[in-house]
């Protein structure tokens, strides 16, 4: 045959493979389609949120090289004479530039005071520019005049101010009036304003305050190596290099990203069985005529060709057409939820969209893979079977599964079992999602010998019965027959329903924890914090005897928070300094496991103990993030004033925190007080007393003025509806992606049931010519399809629940740190399921009803090869 | 865009620094600083600075040698003091009130190429200091100081090279003007406290920083010590310029008969003079009388010979003059033509300060230095 006759006949072949069921076709690219644009919407959207987050932090840092900043975080700030010191050690460091950064985070926009000819050569970005109008009088007097402040585009925008008029920035209770003297062309997309620090300092009360010093490495400085000699040097101040700010970026969401990019690739996969079904059923309609074009002398490789040609050819058109939706999808999420997809990682800003090219190859090249692996079972079939069978087409069907694909699931099923014992990859739960995967593809290979199990015993049960229909007992007697054939159609819904029933009970279970946690951390009835945390805390002794004094509050705790960094490169550890009830200290926090033996026995004269004498309550994020353990030495990023040294403390104990993704430590006031000379609090605790209402009594504190009138003020209540607000909108995309498989299911319990019938004409002729009438045969496809049906969800159920407990226990400690009880939304999962059943069984009918016409079914009686 | 930016925020600084090389007008309403009147000097106090004032600077010059037979070099090295409207009752002590800049640039004729650095910070944090008792200035390390009257000692880290000089005055301040009060422009208040210290003999050590030190080969920085004459000049004032005044001319000279001189001329816009000045000193520092015109102005005539352009600014700067006095005549000439001093990063701009010889009638007569301010124009971008 000649290559361009070869090329004709397999193009007709193609093309008649396409054209005998288009619909089918154009479901299975669509679901491909489907779940490529779910993947390269998550994917975009999380590229675009976390290049504009990185922006946004780079432009507040004006790209420097190396910070020194607290370690109480940079919002806490630290006394400028530190600056003077850094100074004088330039020579000995090396670095070839310094400049004093103060940060004020105003009601309206973050301020940063910079000393401009310092900045000039560590950070130029952040240089403000004086408007050519302000500046034909007198630009330098306006530079450093009293009042003036310079706004970036966004800035200015965003404060509806323009160039020469004056805005009001509220910071700690003062109002500070300022005059916007010009721009700042170095950042152009971000908030920022921009004044002199000396000036700064002064109008917004932080005189002798640094928030951080930026450093400029020398030409050939190793920044790593000079950040290790910054922090030999004994300054209560801890050095970031850019490249630790980035970490830290990626490390902010990472896990959330991943969790929702494997979900979307459970779409996608979802979507591969709707390809294989499709291929399935072409091999079945074709076969005949392939084995024909066989006999008369066609090569092999033409029967690869069309096969793979089928499958590459749908996955990439889905591809393509995926990635051109998903593109569509991003711009949207990122127009409708923000960028970090509900998560609420990132600010409230939309950023831009970001599209990386070699992204998008790489989903296209999991459509190519995604077509290869489809098309591989129906070339396997093809190629497997000796061409006097294969012309026999009514014979094709195969009733009985291979013994080999019970040793693959159980193979699989003892990989899950290992991969779920296995620690995190690069912090990411990846042996989890892999044991996940396994326990998914065992689950659905032990279909057809589940049924093969099953059916026969519920058949025979069947028959004993009196009053069964004669389309019961066939179509349970088929059942028990073709357990293969089953697996077929079931496969898919197994999937669907198994990671639905795993996602639902995950997020019910992390919802319950979730309130019950939020009860124990919220004893109290009213919560108020201060917004402008750090340098001023808002909440003094006399602010919480003034709410006391309403006489309608029994009692009021100050508590202090500040961020803390405890390794550069992670995100900030929160540092919790409340009241502590050492006696029981379950009533304080939600403690996770045993308490570590008390230290400190009270015997008299005994041997003073050798542990340090600060104890800590750490969160579980700790355990994982730091190794610490109940019973641990840590040692804090703060010096004890007493003895110069770093703080050395003891984990008392391990408590849960769904709040603080990155660690929390909980320290009581005492100690903090005595460790940092701190007296300000950052957040008051109210209990009302009783016979009085909870929203009188914050009107009350409300009306206190003050910082009271400025400061967040919520109820208990209010609060913990908010979290769960929060946390309900968090995984609204996991809900749409479970909805989005459940469909796909049901799609292809449709398309396989009505392969089912195409294969089984000659079987459905025969019994119409014995006097079967048409509603008889609809009930016999009725039954079948009701008890595969039933199966799978039942199989999808309980292999749902055992992948739940992989979510539960490996994949989210691990990634979230946090651990969770499981709860099982029984009634979720009936009402979902009778959903699945009735409208697979729907389906099925009316995708079936046409093929069972009697004049339809009546030609295939006359078939024979 | 970077070097946009800071280009722009530098000439910014240009206008609000009043130095030499501002081009831009001063403002004459509101002035909170006070204006040069008439007083008698007195010294060491007036070595020190003047905080009131709105501008100051001391200025070192010298042309130095490394031995008896080696080519000359030029050495710059100056202090610039600016006070700013910022209100006097910040109470932070980053409050810009004062502001210090200081350049350093070293002319090495036979290596073609001028070495310079500069520094600008607030005066306060991070000792960053001057003081009013006498010469005594710190700038990031930098520092320029006055010790018993007349010994002059100061040392630079530069990226290149760490510089440190020391320089003995010969002789008392040597008072510009009226006892010291230089008039600047026809209206009494364009004026400034001026002093000059002149024949100071100056010795430099320069030793090249650890990463200059591994570029070795022609181009490699030269280390050592070398001698010379020094030239210090003293200036404080609120207002210098008059309005329609782009920069000036100014000279330093050693004359090789132990005198000296000092001549400015202020320009306008369109490069005509607006204000002249000729001090010429003989070895005992008695005033020479010089030519008058008949209203009475010095008779001077600048006339530029020779001019450069700077790849860098695009300035174009008349390097070489003829000036006739009378019936005399003088030539200026550059040790080299490159001594631009990027100074963008501090006091904001460009400007030209380099080691001259003065001849008259074609014979060496002396050596010194030549300012040119207000040449290079604002870049178009």
């Amino acid at each position: 045959m000649s290559t361009a006759g070869h090329r004709l006949l397999l193009f007709w072949l193609l093309w008649g493979s396409l054209r005998a069921q288009p619909w089918r076709w154009l479901l299975a690219l669509l679901s491909v389609a489907f779940g490529i644009a779910l993947g390269v919407g998550i994917h975009l959207v999380n590229r675009s949120a976390l290049l504009e987050f990185g922006r946004a932090i780079d432009r507040v840092n004006g790209q420097a090289s190396l910070q020194l900043v607290s370690p109480l975080g940079r919002s806490h700030g630290f006394d400028e004479r530190i600056f003077d010191a850094v100074f004088d050690q330039r020579e000995s460091l090396g670095f070839s530039g310094i400049s004093p950064v103060l940060e004020i985070p105003t009601e309206q926009v973050l301020v940063l005071g910079i000393d401009l000819f310092r900045a000039a050569r560590v950070s130029p970005a952040l240089l403000p520019q004086v408007t050519q109008a302000a500046s034909e009088a007198r630009a330098g007097s306006t530079l450093f005049s009293d009042d003036a402040v310079f706004l970036s585009a966004a800035a200015l925008r965003s404060l509806g101010a323009s160039v020469g008029e004056t805005i009001t920035l509220e910071f700690a209770g003062r109002s500070v009036v300022l005059r916007v003297a010009g721009e700042v062309p170095g950042l152009v997309g971000q908030p920022l304003a921009v004044m002199d620090l000396g000036l700064a300092q002064w109008r917004f009360g932080l005189v002798g305050r640094l928030s951080r010093i930026d450093l400029a490495a020398s030409t050939g400085q190793s920044t790593a190596a000079l950040a290790r000699a910054l922090n030999d040097q004994g300054w209560p101040l801890v050095a970031v290099r850019a490249e630790d700010r980035a970490d830290r970026l990626s490390h902010l969401s990472r896990a959330y990203r991943v969790n929702l990019t494997v979900l979307a690739l459970v779409a996608l996969l979802t979507g591969g069985f709707l390809v294989v079904s499709a291929i399935g059923l072409s091999v079945l309609r074709q076969q005949a005529a392939f084995a024909l074009l066989g006999a008369l002398g066609a090569p092999r490789s033409l029967t690869a060709q069309w096969v793979f040609g089928q499958s590459l050819l749908i996955a990439m058109l889905g591809g393509v057409l995926g990635i051109g939706l998903g593109i569509l999808l991003a711009w949207l999420l990122l127009g409708i939820v923000g960028g970090d997809l509900g998560g609420g990682y990132f600010s409230e800003q939309t950023p831009p969209l970001a599209i990386a090219p070699v992204g998008l190859l790489v989903f296209l090249m999991i459509s190519v893979l995604l077509g290869f692996v489809a098309g591989l079972p129906g070339y396997l079939r093809v190629r497997a079977k000796g061409l006097s069978v294969q012309m026999r087409a009514g014979q094709a069907e195969t009733l009985q599964p291979g013994p080999m694909s019970l040793f693959l699931a159980l193979g699989l099923c003892l990989a899950a079992g290992i991969f779920s014992f296995l620690p995190p990859v690069w912090s990411l739960p990846l042996f989890g999602y892999a044991a996940i995967a396994s326990l998914l593809f065992a689950g659905v290979l032990l279909v057809p010998w589940l049924v093969r199990l099953l059916f026969p015993f519920l058949a025979e049960r069947t028959a004993r019965r009196a009053g069964v229909s004669a389309s019961g007992l066939l179509a349970a007697w088929r059942l028990a027959q073709a357990p293969a054939a089953s697996a077929g159609i079931t496969s898919g819904v197994v999937a669907a329903v198994s990671l639905t029933v795993a996602m639902a009970v995950m997020v019910s279970s992390f919802r319950d924890s979730v309130s019950q946690w939020l009860d124990q951390v919220l004893p109290a009835d009213i919560y108020t914090s201060s917004r402008a945390q750090g340098y001023t805390p808002l909440f003094t002794q006399d602010h919480a005897d003034a709410v006391l004094a309403l006489g309608s509050v029994a009692r009021v705790e100050r508590s202090r928070q500040m961020a803390l960094v405890w390794t550069p490169e992670r995100p900030e550890v929160v540092l919790i300094a409340r009241s502590l009830n050492w006696d029981a200290p379950h009533r304080s926090l939600p403690l996770v496991g045993a308490l570590a033996p008390d230290p400190f026995p009270a015997t008299e004269g005994g041997p003073a103990p050798a542990l340090p004498a600060l104890r800590v309550f750490v969160s579980e994020a700790m355990v994982d993030l730091y190794g610490l353990a109940t019973g641990s030495r840590a040692t804090l990023p703060m010096r004890d004033p007493r003895t110069g040294e770093a703080s050395q403390v003891w984990v008392a104990g391990v408590f849960r925190d769904y709040g603080r993704q990155h660690g929390a430590v909980v320290m009581a006031s005492e100690d903090y007080e005595q460790l940092t000379g701190d007296l300000g609090k950052s957040a008051l605790s109210v209990w009302v007393a009783p016979g009085h209402s909870v929203d009188a009594v914050l009107a009350q504190i409300r009306a206190l003025g003050g910082v009271f009138a400025q400061a967040s003020l919520y109820s208990a209540q209010s609060l913990r509806q908010l979290s769960l607000q929060i946390f309900d909108r968090s995984f609204a995309l996991t809900y749409a992606l479970e909805l989005a498989a459940l469909i796909v299911a049901v799609f292809a319990v449709a398309s396989g049931l009505t392969a089912q019938v195409i294969v089984r004409r000659k079987e459905f002729a025969l019994l119409a010519q014995m006097g079967q009438s048409l509603p008889q045969r609809m009930g016999l496809v009725a039954r079948e399809a009701l008890g595969l049906l039933l199966f799978a969800v039942v199989w999808g159920s309980l292999l749902g629940l055992a992948m739940s407990q992989i979510l539960i226990h490996r994949v989210n400690p691990q990634s979230f740190h946090w651990t969770m009880e499981t709860s099982v939304p029984s009634l979720m999962i009936f009402i979902l399921g009778s959903a699945v059943v009735a409208t697979g069984l729907a389906a099925a009918v009316w995708s079936s009803a046409r093929l069972l016409q009697q004049r339809l079914l009546t030609p295939a009686l006359k078939e024979d090869w | 865009m970077r070097r946009r930016f800071l280009w722009q925020s530098a000439a910014i600084l240009s206008a609000l620094a009043a130095t030499p090389l501002a081009n831009a007008a001063t403002p004459t309403t509101r002035s909170p600083f006070p204006d040069v009147t008439p007083r008698r000097l007195d010294f060491p106090r007036d070595h020190g600075a003047h905080p009131a004032f709105r501008t100051e600077w001391w200025y070192l010059t010298a042309w130095l040698q490394r031995g008896p037979d080696t080519p000359p070099m030029g050495f710059q090295y100056t202090f610039f003091r600016s006070r700013t409207h910022h209100a006097q009752d910040n109470p932070s002590r980053f409050a810009p009130r004062q502001l210090l800049f200081a350049h350093a640039a070293l002319a090495l004729p036979e290596q073609g190429r001028l070495l310079h650095d500069d520094r600008v910070a607030r005066v306060g944090p991070a000792g960053v200091a001057f003081s009013t008792e006498t010469t005594d200035l710190q700038l990031d390390g930098w520092r320029f100081v006055l010790e018993d009257g007349n010994r002059y000692w100061g040392s630079a880290r530069t990226k290149d090279v760490t510089l440190s000089f020391t320089a003995q005055a010969p002789a008392p301040p040597l008072l510009r003007g009226r006892g010291g009060v230089s008039a600047k422009g026809p209206a009494p208040h364009l004026a400034s406290y001026y002093y000059s210290r002149t024949h100071l003999p100056l010795v430099l050590t320069c030793q090249p920083t650890a990463a200059a030190k591994e570029s070795s080969g022609p181009g490699a920085l030269w280390a050592g010590r070398a001698e010379g004459l020094a030239w210090i000049d003293h200036e404080w004032s609120s207002s210098l310029l008059a309005t329609d005044a782009v920069g000036w001319d100014w000279i330093g000279i050693h004359l090789l008969n132990g005198g000296s001189l000092m001549a400015f001329r202020i320009r306008s816009r369109d490069q005509q003079p607006l204000w002249q000045v000729w001090e010429m000193h003989d070895a005992q520092g008695r005033l020479q009388p010089m030519a008058r015109s008949s209203a009475g102005r010095p008779a001077v005539r600048w006339q530029v010979t020779q001019t450069w352009e700077s790849a860098r600014s695009g300035g174009r700067y008349p390097v070489a003059f003829e000036i006739t006095l009378g019936n005399r005549r003088f030539e200026i000439a550059p040790l080299m033509a490159d001594q631009e001093v990027d100074a963008r990063a501090s006091t904001g701009g460009f400007y030209w300060e380099g080691a001259v010889s003065l001849m008259e009638s074609g014979t060496l007569i002396g050596r010194g230095y030549l300012e040119l301010t207000g040449y290079a124009q604002p870049l178009q971008l």
